[in-house]
């Protein structure tokens, strides 16, 4: 039972006389516990994708299921509901809200859940913990490094438990101290079973995943798997 | 489901918005507000006048015929009788019917004389017209009355006229008695009376129009006594309570008429005035303008409204990378609409209260004025700026509405954008 099935998914946009194709006619399928990267060049429609994966854009046409969902014909609610308990998007420019905490920009996702305050709290904290920043909860992203920001970021993608984590380009934006400390997290978000896609321009963390998936003028042109003595790969050649 | 510590926090993060917005609302508020409670002032004022006096008497008089029918030819007067009391009070649906007569001479004390011929009354007109007397003084009592006595009530102003030495009198600025009167003997034409009372201050009139403050009154029998078959000059009626008024007049009018052989046709002859309604046309008027003042700060209200819907628009379009983090993690857009409803719910409340506040204080400090002794502020009832609890009802109502108006559209707009155009926004 794969967690994401994309068929024949096609994203168009036409200004004036230009025609693009942001994503032309791309399936693909994606079973829990994956770590995956997406390469390809600039344009090439990586964050096209990921906004479609993420249900944060509708593709022009095709078909898109998500753990059971057809996503495809759900309502604007419905859509909202599955960012919230599916989706966690971590974004290379960090997107934290300025004037609200670490604390109070990782409990979002749970107060559009309708979970209480204390909850909120405790689960937040613990995030904040497990990302390293038990230190930095009351402080508010401007008095953050960009490493910390991201940390706080992953920390808010990861607080409903989504099925899936995507991450356009989560390193993009740091040094390379920082970038390698992302990535570890990464792994380990990996080794605890969680299903990652990572649209990366960046090889080391590229080669820290299972399988790359290369996109050119909207079209999947390689999809390669890394290491298939990894469980999910080794059970799927067995079917 | 709401983010409400975000909404503070973002409200925080536009302070000078925020602060011109509270002050446009309270600026708007204390006018729609002070203007009502202007209006709502000057209508109590008046109610306060006409709930005395003659207020709510229907009054009787004879006038002259213009039409010929059976004891009447065109001109001929009718006068009425003494004894025309009798048959009205008859009159199920009258509760009270009080005679009244002028004494057609000059009351005077010295050089000085009043400007009313005196009225004669019995002592049950003074609890019909509300009269009250000053201590050290009293009212006719049903000795005054069976003994004929040559006894005086006098009113306020027409005291002051009378017994205070100071020739200079000033119309709007009624000064105070110099010294009581009581006792002291004045004269009705060329008899002597004795002044028994002196009335309280009262801005109302009676009769058809004599003021209180410059009426003097007589016992009605002391005025029969030196009256040969006199004529009333009115009757004054109250009808009973719940009686149709109007049906109670023209039935007075009738049995007046068929007593004289006259026709209730004749508009002319037997004429019944109510008072009330004419007072009623008054305080219609009133409603009128307070309704207008209200709209003036409605339209204020307006303005001020357009200024929110301004304000809330330039912060959905600054906040709306914010909008779409909130949407990216799971915000339906109803719950953005509610962030920006309730946004300018705060602020709509804070400038609210702040606008009432300092309307209430504006009203204490007006009621607190001291505005004695202007006839003519007398005269409206000595009017203060009132807010009533139907003002303050009328103006937390408008608020809302205008502000969910103003608010509506902004927030629609918020909720109306997709993450990703939020997201990719500045
Ligand atoms: N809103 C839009 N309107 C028109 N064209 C768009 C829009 N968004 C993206 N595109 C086009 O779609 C194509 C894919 O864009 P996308 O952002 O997915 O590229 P990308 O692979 O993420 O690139 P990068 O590595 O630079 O982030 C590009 O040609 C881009 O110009
Ligand atoms: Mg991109």
């Amino acid at each position: 039972m794969p967690l994401v099935k994309l068929e024949g998914v096609t994203k168009h946009y036409e200004s004036g006389d230009e025609s693009v194709y942001a994503l032309d006619d791309v399936s693909l399928i994606i079973y829990k516990g994956e770590f995956l990267s997406i390469l390809g060049p600039s344009g090439s429609g990586k964050s096209t994708l990921m906004n479609v994966l993420g249900c944060l854009d509708k593709p022009t046409s095709g078909f898109y299921q998500l753990d059971d969902h057809d996503v495809s014909t759900l309502s604007c609610n419905q859509l909202a509901a599955i960012r919230n308990n599916k989706i966690g998007f971590i974004f290379q420019s960090f997107n934290l809200l300025e004037y609200a905490t670490a604390l109070e920009n990782v409990m979002l996702p749970l107060v559009y859940a309708g979970v209480n305050i204390k909850k909120r709290r405790a689960k937040a904290a613990e995030l904040l913990k497990r990302v390293g920043l038990e230190d930095r909860m009351s402080h508010k992203p401007n008095e953050l490094s960009g490493g910390q920001k991201q940390r706080v970021a992953i920390a808010r993608a990861l607080v409903n438990d989504p099925q899936i984590i995507l991450a356009d380009e989560p390193t993009g934006a740091l040094d390379s101290k920082s970038g390698a400390e992302i990535e570890a997290l990464f792994s380990e978000l990996h080794h605890e079973g969680r299903t990652l896609i990572v649209v990366t321009h960046d090889i080391s963390l590229a080669r820290r995943t299972k399988r790359i998936i290369n996109i050119k003028d909207g079209k999947v042109v390689e999809d390669e798997i890394l290491d298939r003595s990894s469980a999910i790969y080794r059970r799927r050649e067995g079917d | 489901m709401i983010a409400f510590r975000q909404i503070i926090q973002e409200m925080a993060a536009e302070k000078l918005h925020l602060g011109l917005t509270i002050l446009a609302i309270a600026w708007a508020t204390v006018s729609i507000a002070s203007m009502l409670a202007v209006g709502e002032g000057l209508r109590q004022g008046l109610i306060r006048t006409t709930s005395n006096g003659n207020g709510d008497l229907i009054i009787l008089t004879g006038g002259f015929a213009t039409l010929d029918y059976g004891n009447f030819s065109k001109g001929k007067q009718l006068n009425l009788k003494p004894d025309d009391v009798d048959v009205l009070r008859a009159l199920p649906s009258l509760a009270q019917v009080e005679p009244s007569a002028v004494w057609a001479s000059s009351v005077t004390f010295k050089d000085n004389g009043t400007w009313q011929q005196p009225l004669a009354v019995y002592p049950q007109y003074k609890e019909l017209t509300g009269l009250q007397v000053t201590a050290g003084g009293r009212w006719f009592n049903p000795l005054d009355i069976k003994e004929q006595r040559k006894v005086i009530v006098i009113g306020r102003n027409a005291a002051v006229s009378l017994f205070n030495e100071d020739d200079d009198y000033d119309w709007d600025n009624t000064p105070d008695l110099e010294a009581s009167p009581i006792g002291r003997q004045v004269k009705v034409g060329e008899e002597k009376f004795t002044v028994i009372g002196i009335l309280k201050n009262n801005p109302s009139n009676i009769e058809n129009g004599t003021p209180i403050d410059y009426a003097v009154f007589v016992p009605f029998t002391t005025w029969q006594r030196f009256h040969v078959n006199p004529s009333l000059g009115a009757i004054n009626i109250k009808p009973a309570p719940g009686a149709d008024r109007e049906k109670a007049a023209a039935t007075a009018r009738q049995v007046i008429a068929r007593k004289y052989g006259a026709t209730t046709e004749d508009m002319q002859l037997v004429q019944a005035q109510d008072m009330l309604l004419r007072q009623k046309t008054m305080r219609q008027f009133l409603i009128a303008l307070q309704s207008f003042l209200g709209i003036i700060g409605l339209v204020t209200l307006a303005v001020a409204g357009i200024g929110i819907a301004n304000v809330m628009y330039a912060t959905v379009k600054r906040a709306t990378r914010d909008i779409g983090i909130r949407m990216a993690v799971g915000a339906k857009p109803g719950a953005i609409k509610l962030h920006y409803l309730i946004q300018a719910f705060i602020t709509i409340s804070i400038g609210g209260a702040i606008g009432l506040t300092l309307t209430y204080a504006l009203v204490q400090l007006l009621q607190n004025i001291p505005i004695q002794g202007s006839g003519f502020y007398d005269y409206l009832g000595q009017p203060t700026p009132e807010l009533s609890f139907s003002i303050v009802s009328v103006v937390i109502f408008a608020l809302s509405v205008i502000g969910i108006a103003a608010a509506w559209f902004p927030a629609n707009h918020a909720a109306g954008i997709t993450p990703l155009e939020a997201l990719q926004s500045e």
